[in-house]
């Protein structure tokens, strides 16, 4: 049931979600491992040091050594050292925000074309010397991807990753990728890190389209493990929110209030909320909530 | 005319259709000039070339200050665009919680601010085209789609979802030819997403043609299976099965309107579908 529990009680995680793990092709990037961030992370760093010592070495023969030599006066060794450092950087920033973008606009298309994205996805990973924000960033679009793909156990352990970082500029996201942590989490059967994502998800803010995916991701933990009361607690305004969602997202919401209901003996209104699911549910979608536990039987 | 109606939180009139043309046309996105991305480049050049021609010491100096400029009014520029985000993306919030007249308020005074954002400019202004459809104002809220279509092809889901409104809200405002003209229009173009909420949301415009119209019955024989045809449009699939009971009821078949009108209620009070459509009225009347 706790796929990540379950691997570190075995032992030292080392590949999460690895084709062995899903049977899946691996395709073209590589599988995750929990140590491969901090060694990018680190690389990148010594990666922006060795740059950093070329510009510095650049600057002293500029602007050091060379004003007096071969007729270079001092102004205009100043003026190419600091040539030298305004184009390391406008290289630098430019490379940066590229990498940022190229990675924001591959969560957009991973919906049409996941085996591009995959691609594209691995060309990003080799790049050097990008900032922690944008290299988490480039982390969260392999997250999305894994997360839309259904491998969901590594779309947990690069969420965690991710989230344990910095996000800088991103740090916006951050709602977004717990959401994803949740929802992988309860789709592994992964109870600790979903009730994680949730907790941490109540001390930020969020928008109504967050407030309701929280809303439905927080009744299915609840109903999921059992705290009934709870997922029962205040339902007529779980439902005036519930009726903003999307038909389905509304109708498995109604389902697993109904669940709840019937379990505290509130017949009456699980009836109603049952009533209220298989309007908005199609049968295919109820069958699933059933196999789950998040209906009530026919 | 007095393209803007008051705006004060406790006195906020709804536009009519003349003010809302007027108040879209006088604030129409203008998005900004390709040339413009280059300006930055051109003031640091331009700074290094003075700083070149210049002997004196001070003028190594004037490029850095350009590049500091530069970096400042980007800050700026951002800060500012990400504050029109956030305020866009609140007033379209009150939109769906359903404070009508107080998102109408805060949506018409933002628009003059996106004209140099034409993707939420055009949100804005189809959340204005539901709210004041919302609100009953069928008129204004046409004039607000016809601006949002003037700019889609005809197939693009967006233009559907709008006519779709668009016809809904002439036959609720008893401009009956045109919202025939329209419904013909997404009949044509309606195809590759009939089994969707478009489609559905299709069907309800069809049934409401149907009640305006009294032919209840060409009403009824197009929806062979109401649960699954409305079910893409969440709970305000009360709305088709609310039209279909009506369309039932018409036709003397009692047992199937009250199945029909069971559904409807089940997902939205018989009061909101009464507001919607006063029509449905007498079948609340007849369930009682």
């Amino acid at each position: 049931m706790n796929t990540n529990a379950e691997s570190q009680a075995d032992g030292p995680p080392t590949r999460v979600g690895t084709p062995e793990h899903t049977g899946e092709d691996a395709a073209s990037l590589p599988a995750y491992e929990p140590d491969r961030f901090d060694r990018e992370f680190t690389r990148d760093r010594w990666w922006r040091a060795f740059v950093a010592a070329g510009v510095g070495l650049g600057v002293f023969v500029f602007a050091g050594w060379m004003p007096g030599r071969a007729g270079v006066t001092p102004a205009w060794g100043l003026f190419v050292a600091g040539l030298l450092v305004l184009g390391v950087w406008v290289a630098f920033a430019v490379t940066n925000a590229r990498a940022a973008g190229t990675a924001r606009g591959l969560i957009s298309l991973i919906e049409q074309d996941p085996a591009g994205v995959e691609t594209n996805l691995a060309s990003l990973l080799r790049r050097r010397g990008l900032v922690g924000w944008v290299r988490a960033m480039v982390y969260q679009t392999w997250a999305a991807l894994r997360h839309r793909q259904g491998r969901h156990a590594e779309a947990v352990a690069l969420c965690h990753g991710v989230l344990s970082r910095d996000l800088g500029p991103g740090e916006g996201s951050r709602p977004g990728l717990l959401l994803m942590l949740v929802e992988s989490a309860l789709e592994c059967g992964d109870w600790p890190a979903a009730y994680f994502g949730l907790c941490a998800l109540h001390g930020l803010p969020l928008t109504l389209g967050q407030v309701l995916q929280r809303l439905g991701l927080q009744t299915r933990y609840e109903v999921a493990t059992g705290a009934d009361e709870s997922a029962f607690a205040r339902w007529h305004a779980k439902t005036d929110l519930a009726e903003l969602m999307p038909g389905h997202l509304c109708g498995a919401t109604h389902a697993m209030l109904a669940v709840a209901a019937h379990r505290q003996d509130r017949f009456g209104s699980a009836a109603w909320l049952d009533a209220r699911a298989r309007l908005l549910c199609g049968p295919e979608q109820l069958r699933q909530l059933r196999q789950q536990g998040l209906a009530l039987p026919e | 005319m007095n393209a803007a109606p008051p705006t004060t939180a406790d006195a906020f009139v709804p536009p009519t259709a003349d003010q809302v043309a007027e108040h879209l046309a006088s604030h129409a996105p203008r998005p900004r000039p390709a040339w413009l991305r280059f300006v930055p480049v051109g003031v640091v050049a331009a700074a290094v070339v003075v700083s070149l021609g210049a002997a004196t010491w001070w003028a190594a100096l004037v490029p850095w200050i350009a590049l500091a400029g530069v970096v400042a009014t980007g800050v700026v520029l951002r800060k500012r665009h990400a504050a029109l985000l956030t305020l866009t993306q609140y007033t379209q919030e009150l939109a769906m919680l359903r404070y009508h007249r107080e998102a109408l308020r805060s949506t018409w005074t933002l628009l003059p601010r996106l004209k140099s954002l034409p993707d939420e400019h055009s949100r804005t202004v189809a959340t204005i085209g539901h709210l004041l459809e919302d609100l009953g104002q069928h008129d204004a809220a046409n004039a607000a789609f016809e601006h949002l279509l003037a700019g889609l092809p005809d197939n693009h889901p967006g233009a559907v979802s709008l006519q779709i409104q668009q016809a809904i809200a002439s036959f609720e405002s008893d401009h009956l030819a045109d919202g025939d003209a329209q419904l013909r229009k997404v009949r044509n173009a309606i195809g590759p997403f009939e089994e969707g909420p478009l489609g559905a949301a299709y069907q309800t415009a069809r049934l409401v043609q149907s009640v305006v119209t009294h032919h209840f019955a060409e009403g009824v024989e197009e929806v062979s299976d109401p649960v699954e045809r409305f079910r893409p449009m969440g709970v305000d699939a009360g709305v088709g099965h609310a039209l279909l009971a009506y369309c039932l009821h018409k036709l003397g078949r009692v047992d199937e309107a009250l199945t029909s009108w069971r559904r409807a209620t089940l997902l939205l009070p018989a009061e909101e579908l009464c507001r919607r459509l006063p029509a449905l009225n007498e079948m609340r009347g007849v369930a009682t």
